[in-house]
């Protein structure tokens, strides 16, 4: 029989640092050295032309770009925050259905809600330009019922950029909540219906709750990006719908790469902060641990 | 816990067990600390790498003295070395069945390998990322790119010195063959630096069937008939350069209390619900599925969906104000490898059968204007080339040769106009703050 | 269930609403997900359609006013050079990016799922991270990015847009798995390690199997991340760029009709991997 070895072995010490250690290095290379650059930049003074940048310590960058631009983040927080919570409402029932009763089939309908996204962004929002354009296939039927308006139009309004992001961020809300459902224990509500539970009760007082992490998670996983969006509201918006990120990226296109690095922080510092308050609100323990 | 019927707590809408977790304290004061910490490590650590940064060169990249790149006497010296790499615009080249016949003309005839690469999607980009290379003194691992005038870009690479001067003594067929519009520019004195690939106008495209009387004035734009379906550019150089033709001024002789007047018309536009959107490249599917009827228009985009049946309403204008000219220019960035077989594919470009060819696929405006007889009457290896190419453009070569938009008029080449050319950082910087809140505001 | 909880619940008067529970799960919820699915489809429907449209004259590009269905596209699919390359381009990038992002993102996760401070210094500094690279937008990624590679004077290529793309996708596929993984039973691992199984076979034959769901749905999202990246991308590439960068770049011209075959291909692969799931646990059992 063998015995096992008394004092703990110098692998089993190392384990989580020898795991962690690639995708962390990673990380830390590719992601927190640059961005940490990138915060620097929003400090400093460039010459456009030459990106010749001198730190100044110029903290009045982010006043100035504030007030300039509060109007943006506000969009921004409205589109992303209509278009993140229309899809939790979309994604909630297939995520379910999905989870609960895929059986067999499960991975079949998660790659069915995937594959539309391997196309191009572009290539799609062409074609919802397209279609839902003011005479397309769409409106113009509509409009030649006399269902609707002759002058009413989507495009250019703040309704399709909604519709845009809530389209092209579904999968981020329905993946993340159909691994949170999936990997409820059906024990659990067996036990519920065990103790007299009606349906309606199971789903409000168990499953539900337990539901609340992935919402959380799928909420966190399509509000940041949709946040920072700004091909949707470009193609599909009007003059007054401008999102921040079509600011940023105006302002890197223009060279302007400190008061681009300047919005961005300020818009992951709103995020972040926002997300901390929704976390207290949820009562998740901490951020990362529902991650 | 529920009573015997199954049903929940009668008085309260939300379950006792969501209370008690929302009520409990979840941020610890430590976490807290610890990512504020965390964070302030981060800015600290933050300047000491800015001081590793990259700095940009403030002076010029070469030097003119003589000897210095550029010069005839370096010129002298530079040798072929039968390679020649080629960047420019994705699809703006003649390609049939996965080869470009004026390429492979070019090889055969020359021995020269062309490396053609297509990683131009937009000036600013690309020039950010070139510069990178050119602030360090490094190849930028292109001998020829293509810019465009109305882009500050260009200017940068020519205020800095970072593009090879051309040898003049090397470009015949440009000496011969070179229209007026792209000659001795205003951008480019003498063509110290830059050949033109392709050009074109910057007008007004309109939709002939709902708007009946011919459209002359870029007054049509700001007209109130037609709020909610003009089209406007979102670029800040083609929407000021507009706001300028509108109240009566050059954009090139512009003076900033002329772009403070435009910006105040442009203002007045939008507010009163005129513009539909400020478009990117986008507008022409917009004037196409009806959503404009008059927009802010490319040439070539208007004469391409002119040769479909359901888009031939569609007109192209250049009003009595005038239409802003730009061009994509070829040049040399410094540094590059192999500058001599750039030339000679530069020049080669300049033959009016060449020209002829990459016409016929691209229809912008022609810089070769000799190009047009042989579109009306191609010989040699042209016709070949143009035989080849007709399957996919099922156009007879005769009608680019007529279009106006290819081979411009008088009355064309009378109405265009050219883009102000920025002086300093300050003067771009003053043009964008004034242009840039209408297309991007709230 | 068992007999004795039967009668109960016919006396709770749950028995009588077994129909209506019948209702919900055949027909309503199983009929608005298709019809999810049907909308998520319906763009790429419309472009399927019109990449058997016909170009009439001229320079030939993508056209929404039908003329005509022709199979030409699909015949000269590679008939654009630069589209051809930056499509395969695209997707070696995706499979690649998928490999490392999954393999990267899985050993995180197992990490931080089963180990806690003070045996795991640093668990919650590697939480932050994750998290702000989430919350980062994109664009600072790329901006910040082509910086860097221009300090160390990396050249842009296939190596730096591969660097980044897996740099973003890792989060992703660690919060997918950890996830899946916060169920998981520890007992089952301690079971095989008393039957004197060593670490790695452990790993092989209980644990990746019990998470594999969540691992495949991680990659899943890093390959759908990754071949549709544009804004870093457009800032990490060099002369050769992926296909949503090429096909940005493109619409200044005119888009050409191959894109739309190009996008069809995408598609059809994806509804094959799809069916071939189905196969494939159909097999299993």
């Amino acid at each position: 029989m063998r015995t096992r070895r008394p004092r703990v072995r110098l692998s089993k010490v190392l384990a989580p640092y020898l795991l962690s250690l690639p995708a962390g290095l990673w990380l830390l290379v590719l992601f927190l050295v640059p961005l940490v650059t990138m915060l620097s930049l929003s400090l400093q003074s460039c010459n456009f032309g030459t990106g010749a940048c001198v730190m100044t310590w110029h903290w009045a960058e982010f006043t100035q770009q504030l007030s300039l631009y509060h109007g943006q983040f506000l969009n921004s927080f409205y589109y992303a925050g209509a278009a993140t919570l229309i899809d939790l409402v979309i994604s909630f029932p297939i995520a379910y259905w999905i989870a609960f009763y895929g059986g067999r089939k499960k991975n079949f309908f998660l790659l069915m809600l995937l594959v539309p996204f391997f196309v191009s962004f572009v290539i799609r929002t062409v074609v919802w330009s397209f279609i839902l354009s003011d005479n397309g296939v769409v409106l113009g039927t509509l409009k030649h019922a006399h269902l609707l308006p002759q002058n009413f139009h989507v495009l250019a309004t703040g309704y399709a950029v909604i519709a845009g992001l809530a389209y092209n961020y579904l999968p981020f809300t329905a993946l993340p909540l159909y691994v949170a459902i999936e990997r409820i224990d059906r024990r659990m509500l067996d036990a519920a219906y065990d103790l007299y539970a009606t349906r309606r009760e199971a789903f409000t007082r168990v499953i539900l709750p337990l539901t609340v992490p992935g919402l959380f998670a799928a909420f966190l996983l399509t509000f940041i990006p949709a946040l920072g969006d700004y091909v949707n509201q470009q193609l599909l918006g009007g003059t007054n719908n401008t999102m921040i990120g079509t600011v940023i990226q105006n302002s890197f296109q223009n060279l302007d790469y400190a008061g681009g690095s300047t919005l961005s922080a300020m818009l992951l510092a709103i995020a972040l902060i926002g997300i901390f308050a929704y976390a207290r609100l949820l009562g998740s323990r901490t951020i990362e641990e529902y991650l | 816990m529920n009573e015997h019927n199954g049903s929940g707590p009668q008085n309260s809408a939300v379950d006792p067990s969501i209370w008690r977790g929302i009520t409990q304290p979840r941020l610890s004061r430590r976490q807290l600390l610890t990512s504020a910490g965390t964070g302030a490590g981060m800015l600290g650590l933050g300047a000491i790498l800015s001081a590793c940064g990259v700095k940009g060169a403030p002076t010029a990249g070469y030097s003119s003295a003589a000897g210095g790149v550029g010069t005839a006497a370096w010129w002298a010296k530079q040798k072929s070395h039968k390679t020649v790499n080629f960047a420019n615009w994705p699809y703006y080249i003649d390609v049939v069945k996965g080869k470009h016949p004026s390429l492979d003309h070019f090889i055969a005839t020359t021995g020269i390998a062309v490396n053609y690469t297509e990683p131009i999607s937009d000036n600013m980009p690309f020039y950010a990322k070139i510069r990178t290379s050119l602030s360090a003194k490094q190849p930028t691992g292109y001998d020829i790119i293509v810019m465009t005038n109305s882009s500050p870009a260009l200017g940068y690479l020519i205020e800095f010195g970072w593009l090879t001067p051309l040898d003049q003594s090397a470009m015949p067929n440009f000496a011969k063959n070179a229209g007026p519009l792209i000659k001795n520019p205003s951008w480019d004195p003498g063509n110290k630096h830059s050949m033109a690939w392709q050009s074109g106008w910057t007008a007004i495209g309109y939709n002939s069937a709902i708007i009946k009387n011919p459209v002359d004035s870029v007054d049509i734009l700001f007209d109130k008939k037609y709020s909610g379906k003009v089209g406007m550019m979102a670029d800040p150089q083609e929407l000021g350069s507009l706001g300028l033709l509108a109240i009566g001024v050059d954009p090139a002789s512009s003076t900033e209390s002329d772009w403070a007047k435009a910006a105040k018309k442009l203002q007045l536009q939008k507010s009163d619900g005129i513009v539909r959107a400020y478009y990117d490249q986008d507008y022409i599917n917009h004037l196409k599925n009806g959503d404009t009827v008059v927009s802010m228009a490319w040439s070539g985009d208007i004469f391409q969906a002119d040769l479909n049946s359901k888009y031939r309403d569609l007109t192209l204008t250049i009003p009595n104000q005038g239409g802003m000219f730009w061009t994509d220019n070829m040049c040399i960035p410094l540094y590059a490898q192999n500058p001599r077989d750039a030339m000679t594919l530069m020049d080669y470009y300049y033959q009016p059968d060449v020209e002829a060819v990459v016409e016929y696929y691209d229809d912008y405006v022609c810089p070769v204007p000799a190009a047009k007889q042989v579109l009306e009457n191609p010989t040699g290896w042209a016709a070949q080339a143009l035989k080849e190419l007709h399957p996919e453009i099922g156009l007879p070569t005769t009608k680019a040769a007529n279009a106006p938009e290819v081979f411009p008029t008088a009355a064309f080449i009378k109405n265009s106009r050219n883009y102000y050319q920025y002086k300093s950082q300050e003067e771009l910087t003053a043009w964008n703050n004034l242009f840039l809140p209408i297309t991007q505001g709230a | 269930m068992s007999a004795i909880s039967t009668p109960v619940r016919e006396q709770t008067g749950l028995g009588a609403r077994q129909p209506r529970r019948r209702r919900w799960t055949r027909l309503l919820l199983p009929g608005y997900s298709w019809l999810v699915i049907a909308y998520l489809v319906f763009p790429i429907a419309v472009m399927v359609a019109y990449s058997f449209n016909r170009v009439t004259t001229g320079l030939p590009q993508v056209s929404f006013a039908w003329n005509g269905a022709t199979l030409k596209w699909y015949q000269e699919w590679s008939g654009i050079p630069q589209l051809t390359s930056s499509f395969w381009l695209s997707v070696r990038l995706a499979v690649a990016t998928t490999a490392l992002a999954t393999v990267l993102g899985t050993l995180l996760a197992l990490a931080l799922v089963r180990y806690r401070p003070p045996r795991f210094r640093g668990k919650t500094a590697i939480e932050q991270v994750l998290f702000l690279n989430i919350a980062a937008p994109e664009i600072v990624l790329g901006a910040s990015l082509l910086g860097l590679f221009v300090t160390i004077s990396l050249a842009r290529g296939f190596l730096t847009l591969l660097l980044a793309h897996v740099a973003f996708s890792i989060a992703y596929v660690t919060i997918t798995v950890r996830a899946r993984m916060a169920g998981f039973d520890r007992s089952l691992e301690e079971a095989a390690h008393d039957l004197y199984a060593n670490g790695w076979a452990t790993f092989r034959k209980i644990t990746l199997p019990l998470i594999m769901p969540g691992v495949l749905a991680g990659a899943m999202m890093a390959f759908a991340i990754s071949i549709d990246d544009f804004v870093t991308s457009n800032f990490v590439s060099g002369s050769a760029v992926p296909f949503p960068v090429w096909v940005y770049g493109v619409t200044r011209i005119g888009i050409p009709p191959q894109v739309f075959v190009f996008g069809t291909a995408i598609f059809a692969v994806g509804i094959l991997c799809a069916a071939a799931s189905i196969v494939v646990s159909r097999r299993q059992t």
